[in-house]
C-alpha cells in the first residue's frame, strides 16, 4: 500500500424551491435528487463493508427540505404515482426486455418507498443514524449556501454560520465541528466566526494554502490563526469536468501516483482531498454510485481513506499556522451578475439598522416575526446559486426572477414594518413558501459595538430629558488655534451645569479620545477622510462632509433640540443638519472676515465672507460677544438688528491659578518690569506696535521687559525685528506657550497690554483682570466695550505709538492708580463674564428659537 | 433601494480585479454643491484608488494612488490590473478647481489574494512593523489665523 492518505467529501447542496406549486421544478429536481442520491446514498452506506470512508456536507437548504412535511408528502405521492405509472406501462409493454426493464424499475422505486417510510420520511434520520453508528461524518454549512467572502458585514457572515450549524444541530442533534465553506468561500474574518462558533477544521482551494503566509508544506493542512484547520482540496482531483476520472481504476491510479509521488520525501502523513459534489453520483451522472461504490471497494486496497476527522486525531500537533487570504471566485462577480451585490449589501445593512433599532425599544411578537422574515428573506437572496445561474444562458431568468421575488418580499415587509401595518396573512403567505429556518436569532444581526455605544448614550438620554444641544465647532481643547476653543469649551461647561445636554462635533486629535464625556460635556472628535489637505478651503470641505455623516449616525441615537454652530467653518454641516433633521440652528459669530482682513481682497476671502454671510441666513438667531460686533455683522452681512444677540465672553476663575515658578529667570531678575502679551502673531493684533515703541520705554524705565507668547505667520519676522533694532534685551518674542506656562506669567507679570488693531472681542484681556493685573488695551472692538480708561484699566489709540508710550509709563509710575484699575477690573470680569450667567443668556435664546420653531 | 446611505464598497473578483460599486444620498449631493457653489452635474466625478498595504491609512500617506474620470452617472466600475497581495482603498469624489481630488466618501479595504507562493521573510519581518499614518499638522495650518487664512502675495506683504 502507498504511503499517505485520501479523503473525500460529499457536498449536498439544492437551493430552496417554492412548495407551492405542483410539478414545479423544485419537485422535479428535489425529487430526483432524492430518488437518484439520496436513498441510494442511505443504501450505499447500509453495506457492512462501509467505515468511515467519508465525510458528507449538508447544505441547510437540502437539510430544510429534506425535514419538510409538505415536501415528504408530496415525495410519497410522487412515488405511488411512479408506481402506478409502471403498473399501466407493464400492462401495455409488449417486449420481454422491456417487461423486464419495468419490472426492476418497480422493484427499485418500492424498495425506495420502503427506505423513504422507514427513516419516517425523512431521509435526515437515515444518515443521523449512520453518523451515530460512525459510518460517515455528516459536517453543516452556511444557512443559505451564500459565498461568505461576498457578504457586506461581519455580523452577516456570523448570521449564515450560526444558523446553518443550528439547523444542522436541529435535525442532526449533535454540534458539528467540521463545516463546509460554500465554494469554499474563505476570509480571516470567518476563520473569527467558524471558531467562536466552535468549528474546528473546515476545506478551502489548495491554491489557497499554497499561498498562505508562510509558505507551508505540500499536501498537508494548516492551521488559520484562530486555529481553525484548512485542508487543501486538491483540485486535480476534484475536477469533474475530467472525464478520465469518471473511471473508478483511473481515478484510483491517479490517487496513488500523486501520493507516490511524494513517498520520497518521508512525510507520513501526506493528504490527498477531493470533492465531488453529492448530488452529481446518481442524480446528474447516472452511473456515479456506482463509480463511488467502486472506488471504495477496489481503493481501499490500494490507498488509505481517512476522514478529516480522522486525520486530526492522528495529527493534530504536527499541523502548522499560516494566513490564508479572503477567497474570489470571478464566476460570482462580474459583468452579469454584479449588480446583485449593491441591492444584497443594502438590505443586509438595513436589517442590522432595523434589528438594532426594534430591539432597543421592548420589541413586540408582531415586530419579531416581521424581521424574522425579512432576515430570511435576505438569506434565501444571499444563495450563490442565482449569482452564478445568472451567468448561464438556461437559468439566467429563473434567477433573476428568484432575486428579485426576495428583493421585493423585503421591501414590501420593510414598508409594513415601519409603518406598523403589519399583515398577518402576508408573512403567513411568505413563511409557508419557502419554509426555511424556524427560528431565526436576531441576536446575530446586530453589531455588538454599534450595540454599546448606542446603550451608553441613550442612558444618560433616559434618565432626564434635557434640552439636547448639538454644538459644532471645528477647535476644541486640546486643540487650541485661537479664542473660540476655549469659549466653546466654558460655554459648554457652564450650558451641562444648566440643565442642557451639550453634543461637541469637533475635529479629531490625535492622542485625544474620539468620544469622551468630560466635564458633564459630550465630546465627539471626527476624523475627515483629508486631513492634510493642502487646500485650506477644501480641507474645510472634507471635515463638514465628516461631521454630517457622524451626525447621521449619532442622530439614530439622540435627538438633538438645536443645533449651535460656530464661525463660518461648521456652516456647510451646520445649514446640511439643519434641514436632514428640521431643527433651529443658533450661530456665534466670533469674528468676520471682512473684520479680520479689513475688507475682503481676494477670491479666498470672498468664499469665506460668503460662507459667513450663509450661515448667518441660515440662523434663526445670531450671537456676537459684543456692541462693535453687532455693528459689525449688520454692515457686512446685513443683518436685521432684532435676529442679532450679545451675549459676552466668559472668563473661567480657575483657570488663572497662582502659581510661582522661574521663569523670570530666562529674561531678566525678579526686580524687572514684565509687561505681557499674548495672541497669535498676526498683524491684527498690534505687536509691531509694541515693538516701535520698546526704545523710548526702554530709555526711561531700562527694566522694562516686554514677553510677547504665541505662533504665527510673522513670528520670525518679529523676532528678526528685535535683533535688528537691538531690543533682544527688552523685546522678547517666545513663541507658543502651554497653557500653564501662560497662567504663570499671567499671575507673576506686573502689566498685561493687549495693542490689537482688530479685536472682536478680546478674552485675553479679561484674564489679565481676572489675575488682578493693571490692563493696557486698544480702543477698539470689543476690548473698547470691556474697558472704561483709568476705571477698570487703561485704553491707547490704536497702531498709535506715543499713546502706547504714555499709558504704559504711566502704569509704571502711577502705583495707585494700577492697583485701583486692577482691583475694579477684576470686580468687573468677576461678575459680568462669569460663564454661569453667559450660560443663561444662551439658554434664553435657544428658548426663544425653539419655540418659534413650535409655532 | 431607498435609503440615506452614502458608501463606497470594494470587492475582489481575483488577484488583479477589483469591483466597487457606490451610493450617494440626495442630502449629501446637496452638501457638495453648497460646499462647491456648483450644480452636482457640471462637478468632475473620479474615483481614486489608494494602495495602502501595510498603512495605518490617513487619507494621504498611500503608497501609490490612481485616478479612475467616471462618466457622470456612472454608479459602479471593475479596475483591472491590481496587484496580488496589496490593501486596497477606493474614495469616491470629485475634482475642484484646482484640480486636486476631494473625497466624498470612502470604501472599505480589502486586501487581493495572494496569486503566488509566498516569500518567506517578507511577512515575518513587516507583519508587525506597521508604517504610521503621518499625524502633522497640514502645510497650511502655520499661515492660518483666526478662522482665516493669511496668503502671501508675489510681494511677501501679507493682506491685512
Amino acid at each position: 500500500m502507498v504511503k499517505g492518505y485520501f479523503s473525500l467529501v460529499l457536498h449536498a447542496h439544492l437551493p430552496i424551491f417554492s412548495h407551492q406549486q405542483t410539478g414545479s421544478l423544485a419537485d422535479c429536481s428535489l425529487f430526483a435528487a432524492i430518488s437518484e442520491t439520496y436513498i441510494p446514498l442511505l443504501w450505499q452506506l447500509e453495506k457492512k463493508e462501509i467505515t468511515k470512508d467519508f465525510t458528507l456536507a449538508f447544505s441547510t437548504p437540502l437539510m430544510e427540505m429534506l425535514a419538510d412535511p409538505l415536501l415528504q408528502t408530496k415525495y410519497l405521492q410522487y412515488l405511488y404515482n411512479t408506481e402506478y405509472f409502471l403498473k399501466k406501462k407493464a400492462e401495455i409493454v409488449q417486449n420481454i426486455e422491456g417487461f423486464q426493464q419495468v419490472e426492476s424499475y418497480t422493484k427499485r422505486i418500492e424498495r425506495m418507498r420502503k427506505t423513504f417510510l422507514q427513516y419516517d420520511q425523512n431521509l435526515l434520520k437515515g444518515f443521523r443514524h449512520f453518523a451515530e453508528e460512525e459510518k460517515v461524518v455528516c459536517i453543516c454549512s452556511s444557512a443559505t449556501h451564500a459565498f461568505l467572502p461576498y457578504l457586506h458585514t461581519e455580523a452577516g457572515i456570523a448570521a449564515q454560520i450560526h444558523h446553518g450549524i443550528k439547523a444542522f444541530m436541529k435535525h442532526f442533534g449533535y454540534k458539528p465541528i467540521g463545516f463546509w465553506l460554500p465554494e469554499c468561500g474563505y476570509s480571516p474574518e470567518i476563520d473569527q466566526i467558524l471558531f467562536a462558533e466552535g468549528i474546528r477544521y473546515t476545506f478551502v482551494d489548495e491554491l489557497a494554502i499554497k499561498h498562505a503566509a508562510p509558505s507551508p508544506a505540500n499536501g498537508v493542512p494548516i492551521a488559520s490563526p484562530h486555529g481553525i484547520i484548512l485542508f487543501p482540496l486538491n483540485m486535480k482531483v476534484s475536477n469533474q469536468k475530467n472525464k478520465k476520472l469518471l473511471h473508478s481504476q483511473r481515478f484510483i491510479n491517479l490517487i496513488k501516483n500523486q501520493l507516490q509521488l511524494n513517498e520520497t520525501n518521508s512525510q507520513s502523513n501526506f493528504l490527498i482531498v477531493a470533492t465531488v459534489a453529492a448530488d452529481l453520483l446518481g442524480h446528474r451522472w447516472s452511473e456515479g454510485l456506482g463509480w463511488l461504490t467502486e472506488v471504495l471497494k477496489s481503493g481501499k486496497n490500494e490507498i488509505g481513506f481517512i476522514t478529516a476527522e480522522e486525520y486530526l486525531a492522528s495529527y493534530l500537533q504536527n499541523i502548522e499556522t499560516a494566513h490564508v487570504s479572503s477567497s474570489a471566485l470571478d464566476v460570482l462577480l462580474n459583468k452579469k451578475n454584479s449588480w446583485l451585490y449593491p441591492k444584497l449589501h443594502w438590505i443586509e445593512s438595513d436589517l442590522l439598522q432595523l434589528v438594532a433599532n426594534y430591539t432597543e425599544v421592548k420589541i413586540n411578537n408582531e415586530h419579531e416575526r416581521c424581521l424574522k422574515q425579512m432576515a430570511r428573506e435576505w438569506m434565501l437572496a444571499t444563495s450563490s446559486d442565482w449569482a452564478f445561474m445568472l451567468t448561464q444562458d438556461h437559468t439566467n431568468e429563473y434567477a433573476n426572477k428568484r432575486i428579485l421575488e426576495h428583493l421585493t418580499r423585503y421591501q414590501q415587509l420593510r414598508d409594513m414594518l415601519i409603518k406598523n401595518e403589519l399583515s398577518a396573512e402576508v408573512l403567513a403567505r411568505y413563511e409557508a413558501e419557502y419554509p426555511f429556518l424556524v427560528e431565526i436569532d436576531l441576536a446575530y444581526f446586530q453589531s455588538k459595538q454599534v450595540g454599546f455605544i448606542n446603550q451608553q448614550l441613550k442612558k444618560s438620554q433616559i434618565l432626564i430629558r434635557k434640552k439636547t444641544i448639538l454644538m459644532l465647532a471645528w477647535e476644541y481643547p486640546p486643540k487650541i488655534v485661537g479664542g473660540l476653543a476655549r469659549h466653546v469649551a466654558g460655554l459648554a461647561k457652564a450650558l451641562s451645569n444648566n440643565h442642557c445636554e451639550v453634543h461637541i462635533i469637533t475635529t479629531a486629535v490625535t492622542g485625544s479620545p474620539n468620544y469622551e464625556k468630560a466635564n458633564g460635556v459630550h465630546v465627539h472628535r471626527v476624523k475627515s477622510l483629508q486631513p492634510l489637505a493642502n487646500d485650506f478651503y477644501h480641507w474645510v470641505g472634507s471635515l463638514n462632509l465628516a461631521f454630517c455623516d457622524y451626525v447621521l449616525q449619532l442622530a439614530n441615537t439622540i435627538q438633538f433640540d438645536l443645533i449651535h454652530a460656530h464661525d463660518w467653518l461648521v456652516c456647510v454641516a451646520a445649514k446640511a443638519l439643519k434641514l436632514q433633521f428640521k431643527l433651529p440652528l443658533v450661530a456665534t459669530i466670533h469674528a468676520t472676515e471682512h473684520g479680520r482682513n479689513n475688507g475682503i481682497y481676494t477670491p479666498l476671502q470672498k468664499k469665506i465672507s460668503h460662507k459667513e454671510w450663509e450661515l448667518t441666513y441660515e440662523a434663526a438667531k445670531v450671537i456676537v460677544c459684543s456692541k462693535y460686533m453687532r455693528a459689525e455683522v449688520m454692515k457686512v452681512f446685513q443683518l436685521p438688528i432684532d435676529k442679532i444677540e450679545i451675549i459676552a465672553n466668559g472668563v473661567e476663575n480657575e483657570k488663572v491659578v497662582e502659581n510661582t515658578s522661574s521663569w523670570k529667570q530666562n529674561y531678566g531678575t525678579e526686580n524687572d518690569i514684565y509687561i505681557f502679551s499674548v495672541g497669535r502673531m498676526v498683524e491684527e493684533k498690534g505687536f509691531q506696535t509694541i515693538i516701535d515703541a520698546a526704545p523710548s520705554i526702554r530709555q526711561r524705565h531700562p527694566k522694562v521687559k516686554f514677553i510677547i507668547a504665541g505662533k504665527g505667520p510673522l513670528l520670525e519676522d518679529y523676532q528678526s525685528q528685535v535683533v535688528a533694532k537691538g531690543l533682544a534685551n527688552t523685546v522678547y518674542f517666545i513663541g507658543f506657550i502651554d497653557d500653564q506656562l501662560r497662567n504663570e506669567i499671567l499671575h507673576s507679570c506686573d502689566i498685561c497690554l493687549f495693542p490689537s488693531y482688530y479685536e472682536p472681542f478680546g478674552i485675553v484681556a479679561l484674564e489679565g483682570m481676572m489675575a488682578q493685573k493693571p490692563t493696557i488695551v486698544s480702543e477698539t472692538g470689543g476690548l473698547a466695550e470691556i474697558i472704561t480708561h483709568n476705571e477698570t484699566g487703561l485704553t491707547i489709540f490704536p497702531r498709535d505709538v506715543q499713546s502706547l508710550i504714555i499709558q504704559v509709563v504711566t502704569c509704571i509710575e502711577n502705583q495707585s492708580l494700577a492697583s485701583r484699575i486692577a482691583e475694579n477690573g477684576k470686580k468687573l470680569v468677576t461678575t459680568k463674564f462669569n460663564w454661569n450667567n453667559i450660560s443663561k443668556e444662551t439658554v434664553s435664546v435657544y428658548d426663544d428659537v425653539i419655540s418659534y420653531m413650535e409655532v | 433601494m431607498k435609503g440615506k446611505i452614502n458608501q463606497c464598497v470594494l470587492m475582489v473578483q481575483s488577484p488583479s480585479t477589483l469591483f466597487c460599486y457606490w451610493k450617494l444620498s440626495n442630502e449629501r449631493k446637496q452638501i457638495i454643491k453648497h460646499h462647491f457653489s456648483e450644480e452636482w452635474f457640471t462637478l468632475h466625478k473620479k474615483i481614486r484608488i489608494y494602495d495602502i498595504t501595510k498603512i495605518n491609512f490617513n487619507g494621504h500617506n498611500a503608497h501609490r494612488y490612481q485616478d479612475i474620470s467616471l462618466a457622470e452617472a456612472c454608479t459602479q466600475t471593475f479596475i483591472y490590473d491590481v496587484a496580488p497581495n496589496r490593501t486596497y482603498c477606493v474614495d469616491y469624489g470629485v475634482e475642484t478647481q484646482e484640480g486636486n481630488f476631494f473625497s466624498i466618501v470612502r470604501s472599505n479595504e480589502i486586501v487581493t489574494p495572494r496569486a503566488s507562493s509566498f516569500k518567506v521573510g517578507f511577512a515575518t519581518n513587516t507583519i508587525s512593523k506597521w508604517q504610521e499614518g503621518n499625524q502633522n499638522d497640514p502645510e497650511w495650518f502655520q499661515g492660518y489665523s483666526c478662522y482665516s487664512y493669511y496668503e502671501k502675495n508675489k510681494g511677501g506683504e501679507y493682506y491685512g
